[in-house]
């Protein structure tokens, strides 16, 4: 449905390139929750901001394709992209603190994109508005489109958000981090109710987290990104269960669970993701991995025994028993 | 903006007294100026009294040396001065803006451009421009008006630019791009209303220093000229030294009025930026 090829993104400073991400590849089909993790900086955020051709000024995308509907968004004249801005594919983002216009009541913005986008009257767009505002779980809607943004709660905003995500019926739904800056309990019901909202409208959703738990709630499949690469695909189930690549492996030990034994030192994986990144040669965990010592650290895609793609170079041979989880 | 975000802006305005105060004054002083024609006690420009005469009950601030009535005088001089002030204001609040919101929207070499022009106009020394383009151009009051419109704009457009900067990062702007919105509608409709609060309040400030501008202009002579009184060149007429000892109903009331004018804009412009902050709750 929506197919992304061997992209690579760089940005530019003067006449300094940086890759910020390198042949990233995976597709998103039709109705499902994709889950795209990895560590801040890894790469995922642009990733999914250059979909939608909206990457900062410094970034461009320098490599591959991003595939919807047979045609290539990287290569799409503005124009033609807002038509599939919105309609066809629409987005919403972490912050939300800004995601809405300060000066304009919540009712006035959803009413006036509607009206430009659909072509509604302001009554058909009012009532479409409130219906979409009840959707997404708001109460009181009628009463919430007469409001300002700083008077709503962060869960109220991002349930706005969604709402006008949703006005045009979008097939595929980009979420970055939609629920990051919200309480534990508010990023419980805004996941449920996005996943309701894909059962209901059929539609796809591209989520991206840092969250594992996130995902093990969320997600059909998972593509795990690590330094500008995806090193991992797979369903959620044989993610979790079998993870392939050694920084899978770590991240999910690096997740509390309640079943774990008092007392357990919580694991984190030693080191950083390398800052210059973009110039290393052969494996970039290979720093950071347990099993580097007799690994040619090649870091190319390779098969795991059940045949998902893996970028490790010890997948292939001996699977996880090798890497003694 | 709605009538509630109207009246929690009044709510904290009103909190300060002073400005209040001098929104009062503000508002006494312009609709004096605006109803000088029906207020006015004589012509403003012509002899109605004895030459110099000292203030009495037919003449209340006196008559000036070829004998007008100087109230009426200072009437349609603070008519004239407001005008001014207030026009150059929207010449330069309007290059300002226009040239902000483009610059810091589009950016790259627009911006560039932009931008150096408008440090090229910041840089140049204020006062000899201005006397130079009033010397250029025929004094007078549309001249000194678009004079004193073109050499304020520059703040007003770095003001806008920054704003634009930042709002164009926010999640909003970046939520009608993945939405489509057209370019035209995101820039006028969203971004837009977002920079009118610190524009109108950096407006009062350059009202205020248009005020002074046309006073210091036309007390030079290069500004409205005789017989149209304005606060400037009434200010001319007592350059003499008899005069400023001896008969200071002459130039007295109208540097008080600017004084006052100058200083109760100024403060209405400091608690507009308090009204209007958003950070400033309750």
């Amino acid at each position: 449905m929506l197919e992304i090829r061997d992209l690579e993104i760089s940005f530019f400073s003067g006449k300094k390139q940086t890759r910020r991400t390198d042949r990233v590849s995976f597709s998103v089909r039709p109705g499902e929750i994709l889950a795209l993790v990895g560590e801040s900086g890894c790469g995922k955020s642009i990733t999914a901001l250059s979909i939608l051709g909206l990457l900062p000024r410094q970034g461009r995308v320098t490599g591959g394709e991003i595939l919807y509907a047979g045609k290539n968004l990287t290569a799409l004249p503005e124009k033609e992209l807002d038509e599939i801005r919105g309609r066809e594919i629409s987005m919403i983002f972490q912050d939300i603190m800004y995601s809405l216009n300060p000066v304009f009541t919540v009712g006035n913005q959803m009413i006036e994109g509607m009206r430009r986008h659909l072509g509604y009257t302001k009554q058909q767009a009012k009532e479409k508005a409130i219906a979409l505002l009840k959707r997404t779980g708001i109460q009181n809607a009628e009463a919430a489109m007469r409001k300002y943004p700083h008077m709503l709660s962060g869960g109220m905003r991002q349930r706005v958000m969604i709402a006008m995500a949703l006005a045009c019926g979008p097939k595929i739904l980009i979420a970055d981090e939609p629920t990051t800056a919200l309480d534990v309990t508010i990023q419980l019901q805004i996941m449920q109710l996005l996943k309701s909202l894909r059962d209901e409208f059929g539609m796809s959703i591209l989520l991206i987290t840092h969250d594992i738990g996130v995902v093990a709630e969320m997600a059909d499949r998972v593509v795990v990104m690590y330094a500008g690469q995806c090193v991992e695909e797979a369903d959620t189930k044989t993610l979790l269960e079998q993870p392939a690549h050694p920084y899978t492996q770590a991240l999910l030990s690096a997740v509390p669970g309640v079943n774990d034994e008092p007392g357990r030192r919580l694991y984190s994986i030693p080191g950083a993701v390398p800052e210059t990144y973009h110039q290393m040669t052969g494996c970039r965990f290979a720093e950071r991995c347990p099993y580097a010592g007799n690994c040619p650290k090649k870091g190319e895609m390779k098969s795991a025994p059940d045949g998902r793609p893996v970028r490790c170079d010890l997948a292939e041979k001996k699977g996880r028993e090798a890497h003694g989880a | 903006m709605n009538s509630s975000g109207f009246s929690l802006i009044m709510k904290r305005f009103s909190r300060h007294k002073t400005a209040l105060v001098s929104l009062i004054l503000l508002v006494i002083m312009i609709g004096a100026a605006v109803l000088a024609p029906v207020v006015a006690p004589y012509s403003p420009t012509r002899p109605t009294g004895s030459f110099s005469a000292p203030p009495d009950s037919a003449h209340w601030l006196g008559t000036d040396q070829i004998g007008r009535d100087m109230l009426s005088r200072l009437l349609y001089a603070a008519r004239i001065s407001l005008l001014v002030g207030f026009m150059a204001t929207v010449i330069s609040t309007a290059i300002g803006v226009v040239l902000g919101l483009v610059s810091g929207y589009f950016g790259g070499w627009i911006d560039k451009m932009i931008m150096s022009f408008t440090d090229m106009v910041m840089s140049f020394p204020y006062i000899l421009l201005v006397l130079v383009a009033a010397a250029i151009f025929e004094p007078g009051l549309w001249s000194i008006i678009w004079i004193l419109g073109f050499v304020n704009w520059p703040g007003v457009t770095r003001l806008v630019r920054g704003n634009v900067l930042s709002l164009r990062e926010t999640n909003f702007v970046k939520s009608d791009v993945a939405a489509g919105m057209p370019r035209r509608y995101i820039l006028f409709s969203e971004i837009l209303p977002n920079t009118v609060a610190p524009v109108t309040v950096y407006a009062t400030s350059v009202f205020a220093l248009s005020i002074l501008d046309e006073a210091a202009l036309s007390f030079l002579g290069l500004g409205v000229q005789t017989p149209t009184p304005s606060l400037g060149n009434i200010l001319n007429g007592a350059q003499s030294l008899t005069i400023l000892t001896g008969k200071p109903w002459l130039w007295a009331p109208a540097g008080i009025l600017i004084i006052l004018l100058v200083i109760s804009i100024n403060l209405v412009g400091d608690a507009l930026r308090d009204a209007i902050d958003p950070r400033n709750n309750g």
